[in-house]
């Protein structure tokens, strides 16, 4: 059991290099891997408290919907629940966010083969909140998923490329590329509306 | 300077400052978190404390509980008026009392991987011969006696006997238990702890009420009262129904935040024209959440239902116009004002499951040229074919995750989506796994290492998917009461 309140997270606390073992989820990490128990709905529930807004804002990220965003995280809990039954992670926090990460990329791998995004089009006035979802539309799934965790979840590119199963290298050209990408569009979509 | 490979840092720095600001209202709702701990303390605390109101209520009305159910259950029902049913706000019915455990069994030395669709577990034989084998949504695994209504008259049908046995997977074996020994016809597994389950069940009077093949149908759930003592008791009539055009009220399960736990769909009558009307089933009766018309030439029959995010539920039936021959799916959603129509799919029936805020559907028909026939369903599919795939009620999309077929299968008796979303397809003795995600299919190989075989999917499709598995030619597939000495119970995924 946890012997102690947690706290909201900060985005302090998974600053690059220490977002498998430090913060909120390093507290938990400590109580989970001291008895391998199986996960409590009481810890369950303090893990929930502690990433789920920044689990949702990163798959709001990666869907662009708040509605599938939930749809992702409450799917990540149910297969995380499940599992942490018999086999509880050392690092809950972590494990969690991967698993929102790869049921993110799935679903949008699955929506663009069944329904084409046009955001852009029902952009009328460069409402930047559209603008750039829009952006991070035109960019493939796995740059997309580079650029939230590298430039919203502040990971290391070690980290980033540890999540994505990728080598750092590959990390670092497609934060390249992607930010490019992105500056191109919000660009044209301006100069468009201008 | 950066290279092509080298992030512009001035770039990074601003994509950091609007990634940030793009979500900084973005906030998880309360649904979320219901969405997300139900999976855990719904199913343990909530459900437990839930449980402990309800032995409260019952240690509370014990003796006037036991007599009134002892009474009821040996009067005449058919007494009863089939529109009386309650319709005031009652206590939400128990959900499940135990977490999920049940589905994540540490591997055994039994286990086996057949090729494809992922891994079976095969667990301990029940002590005893079973009927039938129930899952629930939480993750118990029933397996239940039934006996013939009457020895000499086979065509009578099966009656659930209440007695049964719970899978302990924390000691990996079966207890004997009682599920409340009400005559059910049919029964679905609604809960459970240390001293039994809890099932929710429709029976039928013992005799006609009207013209050949009409009985009137009542609903019984089994409660523990405050010894742990199982007790069944009626809990409301839903009406008088053709044994032909309704064999057995459909039992459904759409847990939502309001407690509601399960639904049961029923025509309010035996006139040809008689609206569809849904009853919410609580501890201490029957809620009907108001008619929804067919045509005068058409008639719905329910296929599923699911609770929406916001509550609302979703109602999947086929409409079934005997005048043009047609009978395609169609979804109503519950509003404010009724039931609302809102698609109507390209084909004449379904196997339906909600899971995860959408309904599942296996199909292998198309309706082609307005007319019910079997032929190359929905542009994709030859008419052996099984269609799965997923009907977002939210906006009527219907998307196909797999069109594979399986060789040899006309009809589709069996589905089960898992608490992951894994989906299992059991017909005519072949199994199928489908990768929604993946979208493939795979055929998977139903024979166990021990020569067993797969038969059949438990009955209810939302929670766990479990089987029965039996050595060929051991069972008498007409023996319509099921006893086999050497049936096993198998997870799959």
């Amino acid at each position: 059991m946890l012997s102690h309140q947690l706290s909201v997270p900060t985005r302090v606390a998974f600053v690059s290099g220490t977002f498998w073992s430090s913060g909120v989820s390093e507290q938990i990490e400590e109580t989970v891997d001291s008895d391998k128990a199986p996960m409590t709905p009481e810890q369950m529930e303090r893990i929930y408290v502690s990433e789920s807004t920044r689990l949702v804002r990163v798959a709001y990220l990666m869907c662009g919907d708040h509605a599938e965003a939930e749809d992702v995280v409450a799917e990540a809990f149910a297969q995380c629940w499940r599992r942490w039954q018999t086999n509880p992670p050392d690092t809950p926090g972590g494990y969690l966010h991967r698993v929102v990460v790869n049921t993110a990329v799935r679903r949008m791998n699955r929506r663009r083969r069944t329904i084409p995004v046009d955001r852009a089009a029902t952009v009328g006035a460069p409402d930047d909140r559209l603008t750039l979802l829009a952006a991070l539309d035109t960019l493939a799934i796995d740059q997309r998923a580079v650029i939230v965790l590298r430039y919203f979840d502040d990971l290391s590119e070690h980290d980033v490329a540890e999540l994505l199963d990728l080598r750092p290298g590959t990390v670092k050209s497609r934060a390249a590329r992607g930010l490019r990408r992105l500056e191109a569009s919000l660009r044209s979509t301006y100069e468009v509306t201008e | 300077m950066t290279s092509a490979l080298t992030p512009d840092p001035e770039l990074e720095a601003l994509a950091r400052r609007r990634l940030c600001d793009l979500t900084a209202d973005v906030q998880p709702t309360q649904d979320l978190r219901r969405r997300c701990l139900s999976t855990s303390e719904n199913r343990s605390a909530v459900a437990k404390a839930n449980h402990s109101n309800v032995r409260r209520w019952l240690v509370a009305a014990a003796a006037a509980c036991v007599i009134a159910a002892a009474t009821v259950m040996f009067a005449r029902p058919s007494d009863r008026d089939a529109e009386t049913v309650v319709d005031r706000p009652v206590t939400p019915l128990p959900t499940a009392a135990q977490p999920p455990a049940v589905i994540s069994n540490p591997v055994r030395p039994d286990t086996t991987t057949p090729g494809g669709g992922g891994k079976f577990e095969v667990l301990p034989a029940p002590p005893e011969p079973f009927g039938l084998l129930l899952a629930s949504a939480d993750g118990h695994i029933v397996a239940l006696d039934t006996e013939l209504i009457d020895p000499n008259y086979v065509d009578a049908g099966v009656r659930i006997t209440g007695r049964g046995f719970i899978f302990d997977q924390m000691r990996n074996e079966w207890r004997a238990v009682n599920g409340g020994g009400a005559p059910f016809a049919d029964a679905m597994v609604v809960g459970g702890e240390a001293e039994g389950f809890e099932l929710l069940g429709v029976a039928r009077t013992p005799e006609s009420v009207g013209p050949q093949n009409e009985w009137r149908w009542s609903v019984w759930l089994s409660d523990f009262d405050g010894d742990g003592a199982v007790i069944a008791k009626p809990i409301g009539d839903i009406g008088s129904l053709n044994s032909y055009l309704d064999p057995t009220p459909p039992l459904f399960r759409a847990p939502n935040s309001d407690g509601r736990l399960a639904l049961i769909a029923a025509h309010a009558s035996t006139a040809p024209d008689a609206p569809l009307i849904v009853h919410e089933v609580f501890a201490d009766g029957l809620r009907p959440l108001g008619p929804i018309e067919s045509g005068t030439e058409s008639r719905l029959r329910p296929l599923a239902v699911g609770a929406g995010r916001d509550g609302n539920l979703f109602l999947l039936t086929q409409e079934i116009d005997d005048s043009r021959g047609v009978s395609p799916v169609v979804l109503f959603e519950q509003t404010d004002s009724g039931w609302a129509r809102r698609s109507q799919l390209p084909f004449p029936e379904a196997f339906a499951v909600w899971s995860q805020d959408r309904f599942v559907l296996v199909t292998n028909q198309a309706i082609v040229d307005g007319v019910s026939r079997v032929e190359s369903g929905l542009g994709l599919l030859d008419p052996y074919s099984g269609a799965v795939g997923l009907l977002d009620p939210y906006s009527g999309s219907f998307e196909v995750v797999s069109d594979a077929s399986v060789p040899g299968c006309e009809g589709w008796p069996g589905l089960a989506v898992t608490l992951t979303g894994d989906v299992y397809v059991e017909s005519c003795g072949q199994f199928g796994f489908v990768d929604v995600d993946a979208a493939t299919w795979e055929t998977v190989d139903r024979r166990l290492d021990d020569g067993r075989e797969l038969e059949q999917l438990a009955r209810d499709g939302a929670g766990p998917a479990v089987a029965v598995a039996r050595r060929p030619g051991e069972f008498d597939p007409n023996d319509p009461v099921g006893f086999d000495p050497n049936a096993r119970v198998v997870i799959l995924g």
